[in-house]
């Protein structure tokens, strides 16, 4: 009798136990990002680079404009053919000057990524140990870095993590100092 | 059998009925939720079609740049041709030829926009049928696995939705796999 009871109630738990809700838990990382020194001075590193070229390139970009003019003031006394050459120098000059403009953006954007991808492997690190200390199935983002939200409403604040994961993120930079 | 013997049964069976239903409306109120979620990049980008699309929108977009290319040094000839003769006519056609040529660029500026609008609207066009395909898939796995709920894993713009799943989680509720499969890759 008490063995069928307690078969009984254990297969209750079990069926329980099974059916238990899916627990979702969510974070903002560009919050936990916007708290850590070395973000910060990657974005000034960063920040500097992009002025050093910006200036490089206004530079050709004041040359070009200069020869140009000079160019302009000069012709009527060129032959055509030095005329000619001239202006396919200046097309090809503007056009490379482009052309680098694209590339140093490309460039920045790739190294500001490379800079900030051992400080985002440890994000990771951190929101996987908080989400499997508190046994959470899902860990959602907040929002999108543009602003939108993904998460609006909670009616349990201790689902949101982002402390947490703030707190373990700073703890294991001090740990590999 | 003894009285005993059937209150014994009475009893159990009793209880037997009042667990069981206990149990499901533990159940009923639990209402298993379950979430699902897919990475449509992933599946989109794996998808055979993928390349001749691709190609396609390249040489769509070519054109559309060639084109532009072409229209932007016509407005240069133009300007060079006024500039030499900017010195030597009147102020009166002077100001008409400027404001010919500010409607030029004006042309050329709207092109451009035109331009893009297109080269987005051939890509739609072009990919809507291969998302609706990896729409129905979705529908399909999620039916089959009697899912609540799909999630997209990632924006449009490459922001994570879901930051994390648990391992088991991952294993089980990550349909882009059985998405990809039931559009028949990896066949």
């Amino acid at each position: 009798m008490k063995k069928y009871i307690t078969t009984l109630v254990f297969s209750v738990m079990l069926s329980v136990a099974v059916s238990a809700q899916i627990k979702i838990g969510y974070m903002n990382p560009n919050q936990v990002l916007s708290q850590l020194d070395e973000v910060a001075s990657i974005e000034t590193q960063i920040e500097e680079l992009a002025t050093q070229r910006d200036e490089m390139l206004a530079k050709k970009a004041t040359e070009l404009q200069q020869d140009y003019l000079a160019y302009e003031e000069g012709k009527s006394v060129m032959a055509a053919a030095a005329r000619e050459q001239k202006e396919q120098e200046l097309v090809d000059r503007d056009s490379q000057l482009q052309e680098e403009q694209q590339t140093y953006i490309n460039e920045i954007r790739q190294k500001r990524a490379q800079l900030l991808q051992p400080i985002m492997e440890r994000l990771d690190n951190a929101i996987q140990a908080v989400a499997k200390e508190q046994g959470l199935d899902l860990v959602l983002n907040e929002g999108t870095t543009y602003g939108d939200a993904i998460v609006f409403y909670t009616n349990d604040e201790k689902l949101n993590i982002t402390a947490q994961v703030l707190e373990r993120v700073k703890a294991n930079n001090t740990q590999s100092n | 059998m003894n009285i005993k013997m059937i209150r014994r049964t009475t009893f159990l069976a009793a209880a037997l009925f009042l667990i069981t239903g206990l149990s499901s409306v533990l159940k009923a109120q639990s209402a298993d939720i379950t979430i699902g979620y897919v990475n449509p990049q992933a599946v989109l980008a794996n998808m055979p079609e993928m390349k001749a699309v691709q190609q396609r929108i390249q040489n769509f977009t070519a054109r559309k740049q060639q084109e532009l290319t072409d229209k932007e040094q016509k407005f240069q000839t133009e300007v060079a041709a006024y500039q030499q003769k900017a010195g030597v006519i009147s102020a009166d056609a002077k100001a008409k030829e400027e404001e010919r040529l500010a409607g030029l660029q004006q042309e050329l500026v709207n092109a451009q926009q035109k331009a893009e609008s297109e080269v987005q609207q051939r890509r739609s066009e072009l990919l809507g049928p291969l998302y609706e395909q990896i729409g129905n898939a979705i529908n399909e796995v999620a039916t089959e696995m009697k899912l609540t709920y799909v999630l997209n894993t990632t924006t449009s713009t490459g922001d994570l939705i879901i930051l994390y799943a648990a391992q088991d989680y991952q294993e089980k509720y990550d349909i882009t796999q059985k998405v990809m499969e039931k559009l028949g890759m990896f066949n």
